[in-house]
């Protein structure tokens, strides 16, 4: 398997960048590397070292909804191996593009993470011990319906001999996988559905670089940026003279619907920002409000020609039956998502054509078509590492405006790494793009 | 050049008098743990300790820390995890987890001055936003931390 930038590369350039920088090698896990070093992919989902640690590969996001941890259980549950032995990290989405969607959806929300892949999760898991057991057998030559496994170790019944998973795996993985498993009775679970302290949280309550706003890279720049707070407003005219004057300021960035500063820390970007004087088109739309929006809709409901989307029974005929009428009318404005971490997305366009990216993402197939959009690179060419969201809220699902912002931003400063922010700002007065829900 | 006193060691820093702590934290110092959220010092998940006291690091320029001692979440425990965070991760506090290090500086702020704090403390004192609603897990961690200390009186009575 090829990772698009693997530690050694991130450590050489890091060398490479040296002293004037301040900032210190810094990469959140995200993807690992697993080639090599006697380290096992036995399938998609679960990787096996020798010394029988496992990690599982999580194809959904984290967002504080606990995914991350239980879809982890629900495979070393069938597979059957030491939880203690278990750690986690996210699929890799550009890998995902090349296998063939192997992992399924990565979408993740309306809280179906767990309910809607954990059956081909647990498939994961028991097709793996199946292949891990009859690796041990094929060793004994034994038939494999003598073997069994538990917590991680096989044992030939009749005589009594182990074989720990750690030093199978490798044979397992040559295997073909079985044609179908048996999936274990929920009743006898000892991992899945019990209160296991999540994966996530020591590293959270460690202050550990996992968030998307946590990403520093070698020579990385920062972005803050400025969008127009109405409806499919646009950006009338810019002048960035004040804001190219200041300290740090590497370039102002107009698009068609932002203005990006970019500079060597957020918060001279972000100072910057303010001192450019920007004209906006509202297209139109700068009088809408709540009001002007609730008529509207309130229009759209008076509308007969309209198609039916569903018909339950005959409400007409209910009402006009009905012993009692009660009326009531329920509103829901235009609500901000609000979520604690800011949208934001690294994006570096690399010399050789390949663009990544770092994003609290809900949905990083999503991030992958908004990032080829953005930059007309193929999927191939790209690969999304998806970090801990600070909150999603479905902002972070369909809405992928700050991935091609972000992208945008770095196909104007090529070969230089650069993290785009929102300040609260932004993200408050940016409601143009987001869902009327709560 | 600004020298700061960061989790026990000296740090100059080339930056704007006025820049906030925060920013010299997170992209001068590679201190990530500390976040922003609002700018404006209402949320708290900036939230470090100078002197001593729990402070919204977003809104403290970086001059008003010069000559004082600056501890952020990398830098609470020197061996291993601070109780409050082993009491974070025993009592699974954090949720997305993107407040909870400026809710942990607060805790343990709260606790070195009111060890065995009532509700009516936690509430004046723990008034950073979670938008996952983690309070009333912040409130029962804060509780058993408390029990925690009285233990060892309670048991010498």
């Amino acid at each position: 398997m090829t990772i698009a930038l693997s530690r050694r590369e991130f450590l050489k350039a890091s060398a490479a960048v040296g002293g004037g920088l301040a900032l210190e090698f810094r990469f959140p896990v995200a993807t690992a590397a697993v080639a090599g070093a006697g380290v096992t992919e036995v399938n998609a989902w679960i990787v096996i070292h020798p010394d029988d640690r496992v990690v599982i590969r999580i194809a959904r996001s984290e967002m504080g909804q606990g995914t991350y941890t239980a879809l982890a259980q629900l495979v070393a549950e069938e597979l059957d191996c030491d939880w203690a032995n278990v750690s986690a990290e996210f699929a890799s989405p550009n890998e995902h593009i090349r296998r063939n969607r192997i992992w399924g959806s990565m979408s993740t929300g309306g809280s179906q993470g767990v309910r809607s892949s954990q059956d081909y999760v647990r498939k994961a898991g028991a097709s793996a011990r199946e292949m891990l057991v009859a690796a041990a057998a094929a060793r004994w030559k034994v038939p494999a319906v003598q073997c069994a496994a538990a917590s991680g170790v096989i044992t030939h019944g009749p005589t009594g001999r182990k074989l720990r998973y750690g030093e199978v795996a490798a044979a397992a993985a040559r295997l073909a996988p079985p044609k179908d498993v048996t999936l274990r009775d929920p009743a006898s679970w000892k991992i899945a559905g019990k209160p296991l302290h999540r994966l996530d949280i020591p590293d959270k309550v460690r202050g550990k670089p996992v968030f998307g706003v946590d990403v520093a890279l070698p020579g990385m720049l920062h972005a803050s940026i400025a969008q127009c707070p109405v409806f499919g407003g646009k950006v009338a005219s810019v002048d960035a003279r004040a804001a190219l004057a200041m300290r740090g300021v590497k370039k102002v960035v107009r698009e068609e619907t932002f203005v990006a500063v970019v500079a060597d820390s957020w918060w001279r970007a972000n100072e910057a920002l303010k001192k450019v004087t920007i004209e906006w088109d509202a297209a139109g739309n700068g009088h809408a409000d709540n009001q002007t929006i609730a008529a509207m809709l309130r229009e759209g409901l008076a509308d007969t020609k309209l198609p039916e989307a569903r018909r339950l029974g005959d409400t007409q005929a209910a009402f006009a039956a009905a012993a009692k009428i009660v009326e009531a009318e329920y509103q829901s404005p235009y609500l901000n998502h609000a979520t604690m971490e800011p949208q934001t997305c690294t994006a570096w366009l690399k010399p050789e054509g390949f663009l990544e990216v770092w994003t609290s993402t809900q949905n990083a197939e999503a991030s992958m078509a908004a990032a080829a959009e953005a930059s007309g690179l193929p999927l191939e060419k790209i690969e999304v590492h998806k970090m801990m969201l600070g909150g999603g809220f479905g902002r972070r699902g369909a809405p992928q405006d700050f991935v091609r912002q972000g992208v945008a931003i770095a196909k104007a400063m090529p070969g230089v790494p650069v993290k785009m922010m929102w300040s609260r700002e932004c993200s408050t007065t940016s409601i143009a793009r987001q869902a009327s829900r709560g | 050049m600004l020298q700061l006193t960061v989790n026990g060691r000296t740090r100059a820093v080339d930056v704007e008098p006025e820049m906030p702590l925060l920013w010299v934290l997170r992209d001068h110092l590679n201190l990530p743990g500390t976040k922003y959220a609002c700018g404006i010092a209402v949320c708290g998940a900036c939230t470090v300790h100078v002197d001593g006291e729990a402070v919204r690091s977003c809104s403290l320029p970086v001059s008003a820390a010069v000559g004082k001692k600056i501890v952020t979440i990398e830098g609470l425990s020197e061996k291993g995890l601070h109780r409050v965070q082993k009491a974070w991760i025993e009592h699974e506090v954090p949720q997305c987890g993107y407040c909870q290090t400026g809710m942990i500086m607060t805790a343990v702020a709260l606790l070195a001055k009111h060890p065995g704090p009532t509700d009516a403390d936690i509430d004046a004192t723990m008034t950073n936003l979670c938008r996952c609603g983690t309070y009333a897990r912040v409130r029962k961690a804060i509780h058993a931390l408390a029990l925690d200390s009285a233990a060892p009186a309670a048991k010498n009575a």
